[in-house]
């Protein structure tokens, strides 16, 4: 399942993923309200605002973990918003989570191969059955990765079980895992949070070299420095409301945005 | 006087590897099953009852033993996924409480002792088995249906031992017992992968039950039932959900109920596995292979 390679590398194009009046509440307090926006492939672009300005919500409606009240999300154009989180990590739309999450009771080598598997189509009769098949599958799948390790210098680690990774080594992983998977929707829940700036630099390398592979990336950040140094564009939200959209330096100057961050919305 | 107590020690223990082989097989289904699926499943023990009833009946029917074996995993590994289909699929997509998943496993025990019963009577049925002597293997003395069951057991421990760790089935049941969130979010089937977990343990459980049935010979619908206890607690001396060390854990639970039946009194058995359960859960509180878990998850 690689959809990497579907898209032309290079230029941005045509909308991939179109979010159409989004809406969710919990409680009746909405978290999110009537949030619109469209992404193409290629870009980058950052998801931005205060706290409980329901930037979380956004991403985990898009990735499936949650339900949406109202709305649409269409995914090269077919919708999702009523997918599963594991349909629409098929469909190549993954997420990372704020805290890296990996299987640490699995090696490094074994938390990428999880991800770059179609495992559970392997049920154990086909595999006796598909034996040649497997096996040319399984020598591509190590190449890649071992690609991916090197790329990661995470080689040296690889036998080791991922719970005793640093936490900018699980973001690695995390990373690694996205690649295995060939996903080219990409959605990143504060990506650099609690790294150093160096790891930073690396995940924004990686960031960068995903997207000239034509993924589209999606960002929740608070380290305004890292977004404009990463993202073509940004979406502010305050409330649960896209409050202005456009490159950092655009938003930075509207004064809703100001108030929003200021406290002094009203 | 010396040599005659090197020989009931000896022999002690090798009851005790014929015992553990038996606890193991049960002992590692369960933790399978629990470790992915996150159900703790009191109606294991009639897994192992359906199965040794089914070798019965093939018996019956005039068939060996080696296709009693077969037709147990097979009833196993049925039942185990009924079980799953039918009733606790529910409760495992809404993470049920543990509490409510013990009752209506509990439930589900009963409901099968007492089918078992309709089916069979409630008398014991008794399984031929073939006539032989015991003999010196090594320094332990073994007839043939022990050191079947013995390899039986190696070579169902080994199959899933592999699958674990080879396979990416194995994998992905591993990702699944670990986070099953991440899991889902990857795009792994976890409905499939749980099936199938059931499918799998239900199988080992299964010649864990003919094992069972053929070290006891005679034996009625609370079969699997009584061997429940020492099942929790090989499974929990190894560290709940942790399939290696339930394997472990089984070595240690065969051998200490071996050697306390052959030094005190064979009606302590279950009191002596309980009595290292206990311990060790005082000393080592996730078990033998206590180890150091970070969650991924906050």
């Amino acid at each position: 399942m690689t959809f990497v390679g579907e898209h032309q590398t290079g230029k941005p194009q045509s909308t991939v993923l179109a979010v159409e009046d989004l809406s969710r509440s919990f409680g009746g307090v909405p978290a999110v309200d009537g949030v619109s926006f469209r992404i193409s492939g290629g870009e980058i672009v950052g998801l931005i605002g205060p706290n409980g300005s329901g930037k979380s919500t956004t991403v985990n409606l898009v990735s499936g973990s949650l339900r949406c009240d109202s709305g649409r999300i269409l995914l090269r154009g077919s919708d999702i918003s009523n997918r599963s989180a594991y349909q629409v990590a098929r469909l190549g739309l993954t997420r990372t989570f704020q805290i890296p999450r990996v299987w640490g009771r699995l090696t490094v080598a074994e938390n990428l191969l999880v991800a770059g598997t179609d495992v559970s189509d392997e049920s154990a009769t086909r595999a006796l059955t598909r034996r040649r098949k497997l096996r040319q599958q399984r020598g591509e799948l190590e190449e890649r990765l071992f690609d991916i390790l090197a790329t990661l210098n995470l080689t040296p680690l690889a036998n080791q079980q991922a719970e005793v990774l640093s936490g900018g080594q699980k973001r690695l992983l995390e990373f690694g895992r996205i690649m295995m998977s060939g996903a080219s929707v990409l959605v990143l829940d504060e990506p650099f949070a609690g790294v150093n700036p160096v790891m930073c630099r690396a995940l924004q390398d990686i960031i960068e070299a995903l997207r000239a592979d034509g993924c589209l990336v999606l960002l929740i950040e608070h380290n305004l420095q890292a977004v404009e140094e990463t993202c073509d564009r940004v979406i502010v939200m305050a409330t649960g409301k896209i409050i202005a959209q456009g490159s950092l330096a655009e938003v930075r100057a509207s004064e809703k945005v100001i108030s929003a961050y200021l406290g002094q919305a009203s | 006087m010396e040599a005659h107590r090197v020989n009931v020690l000896l022999h002690a223990i090798g009851f005790g590897l014929v015992t553990a082989a038996i606890i193991a097989t049960s002992a590692v289904a369960f933790s399978l099953q629990y470790a992915v699926t996150d159900v703790p499943n009191f109606a294991h023990g009639e897994l192992l009852t359906v199965a040794a009833y089914a070798a019965y009946e093939t018996q019956q029917h005039g068939l060996g033993l080696a296709i009693g074996a077969a037709a147990g995993a097979t009833t196993g590994a049925a039942v185990a996924y009924l079980m799953y289909r039918l009733v606790l699929r529910g409760f495992v997509w809404k993470s049920s409480r543990l509490v409510y998943t013990v009752a209506v496993t509990a439930g589900i025990s009963l409901i099968i002792q007492n089918g078992l019963g309709i089916l069979f009577g409630n008398a014991e049925v008794t399984l031929n088995l073939p006539s032989d002597q015991a003999r010196h293997v090594g320094p332990f003395l073994w007839t043939q249906t022990d050191i079947t069951v013995i390899l039986g057991s190696l070579v169902a421990l080994a199959t899933v031992h592999l699958t674990l760790r080879h396979t990416p089935f194995g994998r992905a049941q591993r990702a699944v017992a670990d986070n099953r969130e991440l899991a889902r979010a990857s795009g792994l089937r976890i409905e499939r992968v749980i099936s199938l977990t059931w499918l799998m343990a239900g199988a080992v459980a299964g010649l864990g039950g003919v094992a069972l049935a053929t070290s006891r010979s005679t034996f009625g619908p609370l079969l699997g039932n009584s061997f429940l206890l020492v099942t929790l607690a090989a499974a929990i001396v190894g560290g709940v959900g942790r399939v290696y060390g339930a394997m472990i854990g089984a070595l240690t639970i065969g051998l200490v109920t071996e050697l306390s039946g052959a030094y005190f009194n064979a009606g302590y058995k279950q009191v002596a596995a309980l009595a290292v359960l206990t311990l060790v859960l005082l000393v080592r509180p996730s078990g033998i292979l206590q180890v150091q878990r970070t969650r991924a998850e906050a």
